[in-house]
């Protein structure tokens, strides 16, 4: 059983454009390899949560790749790729019993599965500023998107002002594995399409803010097919504004990195994101990197603390965690050494969410709301 | 709502103050913020990772740390 | 509101760069007096009256530098130093990691330290790296902004014309 409502590629391509070096559209120097290997997994449910089922949640092994390399004097390649290979079991649905706690269905434990993924891009550098395209294609065995993305980066202001934008259009199909047994729904598909502009400006020699601002819609088949009783809106519009905040600290030898984001969508679900991180240089070779992060929202106007089978089929309803109202924390340690030419990394983090965490709560916890850890290893060389 | 329209003013309050602090980096003054660690992205791949791992567990997207990410679950 | 208080930013920031007259080709090189990199001995733009030199600005934190400079290396040797030479001048401000890149080449040429960004600022660099070709006259005749591959060719055959 396949994890709900797939990932779908075309997020990498919106923030294609952000991923230069985002206050100056210049070609890579050299070219530029990494990988990286990394271990997700989910805590257990508590079993007094869980009504029938599975009280194990996923686990899965991610190993990326990124190959970055100059193609003459005036053009960049950039090539990505990933493996996932994941297994165990998610919540398919829940029951709310009045005078108890809600509880859940969940999957029994589940076959390994894999999805990989693809993504080219190429771009043409100019002299103050730079245009390119991507491709990306996801595969697994249930589910299949295919994205492709437009972006540009212009500077200005003695090369102290950046503006990039991106337009991004994706399709994506989902087949749910064993649709005949369970009742599932055969074949469905969804586009989407993405606009986003981000503005960077370099505020004095220690510290840059840049400001975002994107927005997406969705059309098609958004609902769930693995939960019991999952019916979303065909449409769903998203906006998001966010910035990014660096600024080195000469007496520490650090620096400082402050993310936010507010995202807002049509089905009512609201957020907030607050990421900090501090780069300690120890030594001009080892760096150590905290962070932490901070996550809220609240829940969409169709979400249900309990399936209701005794509402039509036509009246929007979801019980997904995902939709609930809920507030989330991330602990982070990132431990860099680097050479002239390489790097190695390892970054462990804990994700732990409660509805009690957040700002604006769903008024019962979902049972099935994470928490996870994850432990990465990453190599990079330039050549 | 109205703490977030509040929150919004403040948030832009504060962007207008450092814009306003904003003075001019020379090229060769640029020493500094050329630091991986002054980078928006100083790691590629953990930005995509966190993207996706994010995208799949909460409801939100459009960058946070992102540059670059895939995935969209829900 | 906000989006008047961006415009006047710009606005400051478009017009503060350019200080007095902007520097072309052409005009004559501004002087110059600075320190060899980690040495007493001073060198002045006067000394290279009669060569054309190729005037670089770099800083060990400048990608594009790593690529120049192991073919300004080899232009250097290729050409007679009675006649061109290669003047680096390093703009970091942290000595350290200057000569942690030096240490990586075996430069043939000057290096010369401008810490402070001075004489950088004469030069109305508006890239990094730049480059300045002088001839013997001390006339800038050629603005090189930036380094890629494959530029060599271009400065190697002006410089060849110049010296003929």
């Amino acid at each position: 059983m396949a994890q709900a409502a797939k990932p779908s590629p075309w997020m990498a391509l919106t923030s294609a454009a952000l991923t230069l070096p985002a206050f100056s559209a210049s070609v890579p120097d050299q070219v530029e390899i990494g990988i990286s290997t990394t271990a997700y997994r989910e805590s257990d449910q508590n079993p007094q949560s869980v009504l029938v089922g599975s009280v194990q949640r996923y686990d899965i092994n991610i190993n990326q790749f990124y190959l970055i390399t100059p193609i003459g004097r005036d053009w960049g390649l950039a090539l990505d790729l990933s493996h996932e290979s994941m297994s165990g079991a998610s919540p398919w649905g829940t029951v709310s019993v009045v005078g108890a706690n809600t509880q859940l269905v969940m999957s029994g434990a589940t076959i390994e599965e894999a999805r990989n993924e693809l993504s080219l891009g190429i771009t043409r550098y100019f002299d103050t500023a730079s245009l390119g395209f991507s491709l990306t294609r996801s595969e697994e065995n249930d589910y299949n998107a295919t994205a492709m993305a437009v972006n540009g980066e212009w500077d200005f202001n003695n090369r102290q002002s950046t503006l990039a934008a991106g337009l991004s259009y994706s399709t994506d199909s989902i087949e749910p594995s064993d649709a005949l047994s369970f009742g599932r729904t055969l074949k469905q598909a969804r586009r989407s399409a993405s606009f986003s502009l981000a503005w960077t400006q370099v505020l004095n020699r220690a510290s840059v803010l840049q400001s975002g601002f994107s927005v997406t819609q969705h059309n098609g088949y958004l609902s769930d097919p693995y939960k019991l009783r999952d019916i979303r809106p065909r449409q769903r519009l998203e906006t998001a504004i966010n910035f990014r905040y660096r600024r080195f600290m000469h007496r520490s030898d650090s620096s400082l990195h402050l993310d936010y984001r507010y995202y807002h969508d049509d089905f009512g679900i609201g957020s907030h994101t607050l990421r900090s991180a501090w780069y300690q240089n120890l030594t001009d070779q080892f760096q150590l990197i905290p962070s932490v992060r901070y996550y809220s929202q609240n829940q969409a106007d169709f979400y249900v603390g309990g399936d209701d089978y005794g509402l039509p089929e036509t009246v929007f309803q979801s019980s997904d965690y995902r939709l609930s109202g809920f507030g989330a924390v991330t602990f982070g340690l990132q431990g860099r050494f680097s050479q002239r030419d390489w790097s190695v990394s390892v970054n462990f983090e804990r994700y732990l969410s409660a509805a009690g965490y957040g700002l604006n709560a769903s008024r019962a916890e979902h049972p099935g709301l994470l928490r996870f850890s994850l432990l990465s290893f990453g190599f990079d060389v330039k050549l | 709502m109205s703490y977030l329209t509040n929150m919004t003013r403040l948030l832009l309050f504060i962007i207008m103050l450092l814009l306003f602090s904003c003075q001019t980096v020379q090229p060769w003054q640029r020493g500094l913020l050329a630091r991986p660690e002054m980078q928006l992205e100083p790691d590629r791949l953990q930005a995509k990772l966190h993207s996706q791992v994010y995208f799949s567990n909460e409801a939100s997207s459009g960058d946070s740390e992102v540059a670059g990410a895939g995935c969209g679950c829900n | 509101m906000m989006q008047l208080k961006n415009l006047l930013c710009l606005i400051i920031l478009a017009v503060c760069p350019g200080f007095g007259l902007a520097l072309n080709e052409g005009m004559i090189a501004p002087g110059f007096s600075l320190r060899i990199f980690d040495q007493t001995e001073v060198r002045k733009s006067s000394d290279y009256l009669g060569k054309v030199i190729y005037l670089d600005f770099w800083a060990s934190w400048c990608g594009p530098c790593q690529i120049s400079v192991p073919q300004l290396i080899q232009l250097q040797a290729d050409l007679n130093s009675d006649k061109f030479e290669v003047v680096a001048i390093n703009v970091d401000e942290e000595a350290h990691r200057a000569r942690r890149f030096l240490a990586r080449y075996n430069v043939n040429y000057t290096v010369l330290a401008d810490p402070a960004g001075h004489v950088a600022a004469e030069y109305q660099l508006t890239g990094m790296p730049s480059a300045f070709i002088v001839d013997q006259q001390g006339k800038i005749v050629k603005i090189h902004t930036g380094f890629r591959q494959g530029d060599m060719d271009g400065i190697r055959s002006y410089i060849n014309e110049l010296l003929n």
